[in-house]
């Protein structure tokens, strides 16, 4: 076919001799051969990928953003006199069953009948959050619009944001003192509302605080304690004269954080007395009672007769929350503090041990190895690896840090906890290694290629004033190349704190009731399971029970999460282009 | 002249500190350097030493000859091993019972079973230790045999068992005491406990008995020397106020007569449910009633064992579960058959054929004895002379064999510890106990990656099910479903991603204006980055649920966005020559307008289409229950279709046009070349249409095969998203190898007056081509190690089909579900391991091409 084309294209050209040239006849004759079609094609191939970057963006940027906006609250009342207030989260058209029509029709609903004739049989349905699970059952409640006969916006509907239960949607109708009424009036409550809140919440801030922290510490020492006591029994046999000592200590010492223990329990029976006060009688839109503590409390606002700094105040307080504070209701509210820090700690835990080892083998391959075919295979491998998929090093990880080296580490170091394992199960030191021999790979190839951007005249010059090799490398070729080796740390941490896979194998969990890095002697935890915010995203859009409350949560953390890795990724192409430049400028 | 230098003198030697930093560094480095490149290399090491001992045989050693007791030497009944191995029991035909040490076989306790009676037949549960006797006067007696445990305060006893070390065993009264911790004595006893024997239907002596106790009731069936044959459904009543014990029975005679001319049956069988009963003669023919129904039991399959009549049957029982049947004949040869379900016979499936699913060949050794374990499908099969062989059933794999001693004669019996840890044999000339470990007995190469005949399966089949919540269950561990998943993912997500990447690649590196491509280029690289578990989340939670609810909208588009962007280019060429050189540089813009263009068109056109093609409702359509295949073929051959027609244009018709088109304007042309393009759109869909309707004609649909049953998650969805996780890797290696083709070959090109589409097709692809390649195959690389948007958005169900609707399970996302919860060296932990050494592999092989092709080529447009 080629060979007819060609003919056909020499003779071709022969007939375009043969005419007058003009500039007519050029451009028609390469009409044909422009391949415009085609170009637009390969264009479309460009313009669909960008498409689809931006719409995931925008997708995940509008859904992320809008979360946490405080959203009006509705009231609809079907006409079988079923009150449904809450937030809508969902508006959907579909197509109701011929059956169900007719049954409307049965009912003589003049309304809903003529509402199909409007809208040609497909109806509008709306996904309504209408909390109150403690009371109802449900979190979500499908309203059909055709069923709906009143819709209102009432102004005093109130949105409450609990510590348990999902939220609370109803009408504030008194504020309780002791078990007395000391505010009934809608003005009234909520300034009282404003001015105890406050001080309600910090003293429950302090009881967590107290119980956490403080009953922790002491549990901790006394779990030291305990351990110290057991390695006793295990070098030296039980009721031996090392033991007694050890065992006549433990006792003192548990005496004595015992009564520390209820010297803390005191304090928060107090601060719980107090606090149990405070509470707000609501009635729910289906006129049932609800009486809920202010310390249960977290947020509440008139969600219908706010202005827009009132707003802007609400989706402040709450990214605030989403920062800086832990999740509650099983992830799905509250907030990401410890998936940030877990992840925060982990990349750095895994920075600190892929840099210099990275850093070292691409020195000994860029400048000590000799050239050759092992070099080459070496270096081959080494980019292959970088495309061996991240669940096979968490594979490998689970087996050979967690069951191989954390176990002999037990058995050595910690026995006196087996049958517990302290590193022989995930924890964030494993998971740290793990994602550190991943990105690797990264680093090296990164390093290398910074190493060989420095001109070799820079290192000749550097040997011929005298230098050592050494005084070479850390004088001359490593400044140069510094912004290559930060470009593969940034891009090995990019990696890693988006990697997921893996960090199911090896540690990271759900819900980690203790930081990696804490107060406690020796302040670092580097056996201890982690949350990750990649892993929260898979746990909170897969395992969570109440999934439809969990996925606006779910955008938010995904926003996070791209944002970080976004930024690390755009630093890493900001620094390798400086690189660039200053290769180019090294030319001459 | 030189001494005239009055200056310092100059230092000839390095200074010390720079030496020694120069070896340090060096050897640090090096240290350094090598170490980590080893560590790195260590990952397939460490998973290759993991994997390796899946192909170990079973470790049988340890054996532990019981010195020869004289009343041992008869051949027992039954034989009994304690779970701790301190002691076993032999009941013998005259009601004797011997309790005797497994350490040096002295007897320590016996007992006499019904001594006024003579045993005709017994029956023995390994499962409940429950024993069934059948007597010479017809009646039968329930009991239990086995070994109990008590606990010992250390105060009752004596002074010299309670100075034993911790783990020894020391005889004690009637039984072995053994110290189990500091203070804790635990006493083995032998445990017979046997009611009164009850008279039966039959009072001629008991041929054969067999019981189980199953889940639907306890069932028994016995026959008597006088030709009847029973079955009975039995259940124990104890009288609270007398405590005498009484049985209710019900059942039936079973229909049965006489061989002429042969002896009676020598086995009689039980089905674990007992729903099904077997009379096995020695000449091979097995004789299987219908038990389900007792009123209505019937002869449901009459099959002979050895066909070629060349050998006897001289051993026959059920393996765990009570579902396959061993049969073991004079030729050394083992079967195992079960029954599966007649397809032609049975309309509700309930006809039932046995087929020999496996066979176990020794040479010319008589099989004597064959014995099951009490805890795994493995089965110890004893011969005439002395050997045993061990097997596992459903891999087939041979897991050793063992010879107690070269003159140790006939086989009577093999016993397996409950716990599978210790095999008890007894031959001819004495008994002999061998610690055993399985190790790994589920697994050979050929169960890994070829179709193996599961228990009620009807053929050798492909099949991951790792676990399951019943306790005689058969693991299935073939891993051909995972990396048929794996590669259907990869294959889906290729044929979306391939195209669209490289046509980006080529439009970025031969069309783009430089400076837009500085700014696009590091954007679609960002894309790189994204973390998976986003893109898996996306594609599960938001992007399943609207695709399957617009699916022919979402069908439609893959065809309209390609037709708007050709559109857009030809209505782009009816622009005056001048005007359209004038805003050329808007064409990328422009280009923009084609893709809300072809939703649109997507959006106008699907209800159309569903109603032509998918007979109005698509996902009905889809799981057959309306319509006809035509309408699929039709859309299936739309691109085939397409593409076979832009060839032919091209070919014949572009070259007659252009001689025809020599005297037109350029606008004239346009407006030919426009016509053209809507005439090759009108040929596609009747060359399409004609092929549908040809294919349907002949009978094939494509529905149960690339099209099935819709499931939310499936195989379009997951190649949709995954193709954001490829594009970016393929279009940056791909534009980086467009890139490297000397720019001196696309001047010279330009020069000879090709235009930039004449040079690009001609010129630059063809010499980047390698380089295209290898980045095809990086991308390949990705898609098959892909884990976490498989993980969320492919349903995770093994299933091998093609059908581009439903799910699968990759590799990677069965390790992620799996390995967390898999016991550590377990079969499964290691199999899992060997999963993801496969992916290493894989992926090692296609980087590693990959980077070959890629250095080639590099090496390539260097000379160029």
């Amino acid at each position: 076919m080629k060979t007819d084309a060609a003919v056909q294209k020499s003779t071709e050209s022969k007939k375009k001799n043969s005419f007058k040239r003009s500039s007519r006849q050029r451009a028609k004759a390469s009409l044909f051969a422009q391949g415009e079609p085609m170009i637009w094609l390969t264009g479309g191939g460009l313009v669909v990928s960008l498409m689809m970057i931006a719409g995931l963006m925008t997708l995940i940027v509008i859904n992320g953003i809008n979360t946490l906006w405080p959203k009006p609250v509705d009231l609809f009342v079907t006409y079988d006199n079923k009150p449904y207030m809450g937030e809508i989260t969902r508006v959907e058209h579909f197509n109701p069953a011929k059956s169900e029509l007719h049954q409307h029709q049965e009912k003589v609903n003049s309304d809903a009948v003529a509402y199909f004739e409007k809208h040609n049989g497909i109806a509008k349905r709306m996904l309504v959050r209408t909390g109150n699970f403690d009371l109802s059952g449900e979190h979500y409640n499908w309203v059909n619009e055709y069923d709906v006969r009143e819709h209102t916006t009432p102004e005093q509907a109130c949105v409450v944001e609990r510590t348990s239960w999902g939220r609370f949607y109803g009408f504030p109708s008194a504020f309780l003192y002791n078990g007395e009424v000391i505010a009934q009036d809608d003005n009234q409550i909520w300034e009282t509302f404003n001015k105890h809140h406050k001080e309600v919440r910090k003293r429950w801030r302090t009881q967590r605080k107290l119980e956490t922290h403080e009953i922790g510490k002491i549990n901790f020492y006394e779990e030291k304690e305990r351990l110290k006591l057991r390695e006793k029994e295990l070098k030296f046999g039980i009721e031996s004269e090392q033991w007694n000592t050890q065992n006549d200590h433990f006792k003192s010492f548990h005496a004595r954080s015992q009564s520390a223990y209820e010297d803390i329990r005191t304090e928060i029976n107090s601060l719980k007395e107090e606090n149990d006060k405070y509470k707000i009688r609501f009635t729910t839109a289906d006129n049932k009672e609800k009486i809920i503590p202010l310390a249960d409390i977290v947020r509440m606002y008139p969600a219908n007769s706010l202005t827009f700094f009132d707003r802007m105040n609400i989706y402040l307080s709450r990214w605030h929350e989403f920062l800086f504070d832990e999740p509650r209701e099983a992830n799905s509210e509250g907030g990401v503090f410890p998936a940030i820090f877990g992840t925060v700690v982990m990349t750095v835990i895994m920075s600190l041990a892929v840099v210099p080892f990275g850093v070292m083998a691409a020195l000994y391959l860029r400048e000590y190895a000799k050239g050759g075919l092992v070099v080459s295979t070496i270096r081959i491998s080494i980019n292959n690896l970088a495309g061996v998929p991240s669940i096979v090093f968490g594979v490998f990880g689970l087996g050979f840090f967690c069951y191989m080296v954390g176990a002999s580490i037990d058995d050595i170091f910690f026995a006196a906890r087996l049958p517990n394992p302290t590193f022989g199960k995930g924890g964030i030191l494993w998971a740290s290694m793990t994602l550190a021999l991943m990105t690797l790979p990264v680093v090296i190839v990164a390093t290398e290629e910074a190493l060989s951007a420095v001109p070799n005249s820079m290192r000749e010059g550097s040997y011929a004033c005298g230098a050592g090799k050494w005084q070479t490398i850390w004088r001359i070729v490593l400044p140069r190349a510094m912004p290559g080796i930060m470009t593969g740390m940034i891009l090995a941490m990019a990696r890693g704190a988006g990697e997921v896979a893996p960090l199911m194998l090896v540690g990271a969990v759900k819900l980690a009731p203790e930081l990696p890095v804490d107060g406690m002697f020796p302040f670092v935890h580097l056996e201890r399971s982690f949350m990750h915010l990649g892993f929260h995203i898979y746990d909170l859009g897969f395992q969570s029970q109440n999934s439809e409350a969990a996925k606006p949560m779910v955008f938010t953390t995904t926003l996070l999460l791209i944002t970080i890795v976004f930024i690390l990724n755009m630093l890493a192409v900001k620094l390798r282009r400086k690189l660039r430049k200053k290769f180019v400028s090294a030319k001459f | 002249m030189q001494k005239q230098f009055t200056g310092r003198t100059r230092k000839k030697k390095t200074s010390l500190s720079v030496k020694a930093a120069d070896v340090i560094s060096k050897h640090v480095i090096t240290i350094g350097g090598i170490g980590t490149i080893i560590a790195v290399s260590t990952v397939c090491v460490f998973l290759l030493w993991v994997v390796f001992p899946l192909l170990k045989q079973a470790d049988i050693s340890g054996t532990q000859t019981i010195p020869q007791v004289q009343e041992l030497q008869a051949k027992p009944l039954h034989i009994v091993l304690d779970e701790y191995q301190l002691l076993a029991l032999n009941i013998y035909k005259n009601g004797s019972v011997l309790c005797y040490r497994l350490d040096n076989g002295s007897i320590i306790d016996t007992k006499t079973l019904f001594p006024d009676k003579s045993i005709s037949a017994s029956s023995y549960s390994f499962e409940d230790n429950s024993l069934f006797l059948g007597f010479s006067d017809g009646s039968i007696s329930i009991g239990e045999l086995g070994f109990k445990t008590t606990f010992i305060d250390i105060h009752d006893l004596p002074e010299s068992v309670q100075s034993i070390k911790e783990g020894d065993a020391v005889p004690y009264e009637s039984g072995m005491i053994q110290r189990i911790s500091k203070d804790q004595y635990r006493m083995r006893t032998m445990k017979t406990d046997f009611d009164d024997p009850f008279t039966t239907e039959s009072s001629s002596p008991v041929l054969l008995l067999h019981h189980v106790n199953s889940s639907r009731g306890l069932f028994y069936t016995a026959l008597y020397e006088d030709n009847t044959l029973r079955i009975n459904n039995i259940s124990k009543r104890k009288n609270i106020l007398t405590g005498k014990v009484s049985y209710k029975r019900s059942g039936s005679n079973i229909d049965y007569t006489q061989r002429d001319n042969q002896p009676a049956p020598k086995f009689l069988l039980l089905s674990g449910l007992g729903d099904s009963l077997q009379l096995v003669w020695t000449d091979g023919l097995l004789l299987r009633y219908d038990t389900r129904d007792f009123k209505n039991i019937v002869v449901a399959e009459e099959k002979n064992l050895v066909p070629d009549g060349s050998s006897k049957i001289t051993a026959c029982r059920y393996l765990l579960g009570g579902t396959s049947l061993l049969a073991g004949d004079s030729s050394g040869t083992v079967q195992i058959l079960f029954p599966i379900i007649d397809e032609e016979k049975s309309i509700d499936k309930t006809v039932t054929n046995l087929v020999a699913a496996h066979r176990f060949k020794s040479e010319n050794k008589e099989v004597s004895a064959i014995s099951t374990s009490q805890r795994s499908r493995i089965i110890g099969v004893g011969h005439n002379d002395g050997t045993v062989e061990l097997f596992h059933v459903t891999s087939e794999k041979k897991l050793g064999s063992i010879k107690p001693s070269s003159d140790s004669g006939e086989v009577y019996d093999v016993v397996f510890a409950p716990k599978d840890d210790a095999l008890l044999v007894m031959t001819a000339n004495g008994l002999s106990l061998w610690k055993f470990d399985p190790r790994y007995p589920e697994i050979t190469l050929s169960s890994l990656f070829t179709p193996v005949w599961y228990e009620g399966s009807p053929e050798p089949m492909h099949v991951w099910q790792s676990s399951s919540s019943t306790d005689d269950f058969e693991p299935k561990y073939g891993l051909i479903p995972l990396v048929f998943g794996t590669l259907k993912a990869t294959i889906f997500s290729l044929i979306f991603g391939v195209p669209i990447a490289l046509l980006a690649a080529i439009f970025t590196s031969e069309f783009l204006n430089p400076k837009l491509k500085s700014h696009i280029k590091p954007m679609v690289e960002l894309m790189a980055s994204l973390p998976s578990v986003v893109l898996g989340f996306l594609a599960a939670l938001v992007f399943a649920p609207v695709v399957a609810d617009n699916l022919a909208l979402f069908l439609t588009i893959f065809i309209t966005i390609p037709i708007s962007f050709l559109l857009g280019a030809y209505l782009w060429q009816l622009m005056p020559y001048r005007f359209g050189l004038r805003v050329q540089k808007y064409k990328f813009s422009v280009m923009f307008l084609s893709v809300p263009a072809g939703f649109m068109f997507a959006y106008l056109l699907a209800p159309v289409i569903e109603r032509i093609c998918f007979a109005d409702n698509i996902i009905l359509w889809l799981d057959g229950q309306v319509g006809n295949g035509s309408g699929g073929w039709f859309f299936l051959l739309i691109p085939l279709a397409a593409v076979c027609c832009a060839w032919i244009f091209t070919v014949i018709l572009n070259p007659a046009l252009r001689r025809v088109s020599a005297g037109y304007t350029h606008q004239q042309c346009a407006v030919l070349d426009i016509a053209k393009f809507l005439t090759a759109i009108l040929v596609t869909l009747l060359g399409s249409y004609l092929g549908a309707h040809i294919l349907t004609a002949t009978g094939f649909d494509p529905r149960g095969h690339i099209f099935d049953t819709y499931e939310q998650r499936n195989a379009l969805v997951v190649g949709f998203i995954m193709g954001f996780a490829i594009i970016p890797i393929i279009y940056t290696i791909a534009e980086d190898a467009l890139n490297a083709v000397p720019d001196h070959l696309r001047s010279a090109s330009l020069a000879a007056g090709a235009t930039k589409w004449q040079t690009a097709v001609r010129i630059i692809i063809p010499t980047a081509m390698s380089g295209l390649f290898s980045a095809i195959m990086i991308g390949l690389g990705r898609a098959v190690g892909e884990t976490m948007i498989v993980l969320m958005a492919a349903g995770n169900t093994p299933v091998m089909e093609w059908n581009i609707f439903n799910g699968f399970r990759t590799l990677s996302a069965n390790i992620a579900v799996e390995l967390p919860e898999a016991v550590r060296n377990s079969t499964h932990y290691r199999t899992l391991f060997l999963a993801a050494l496969t992916l290493f592999i894989i992926t090692f092989i296609l980087n590693t091409i990959a980077e070959l092709v890629r250095i080639r080529f590099r090496k390539k447009a260097v000379e160029l």
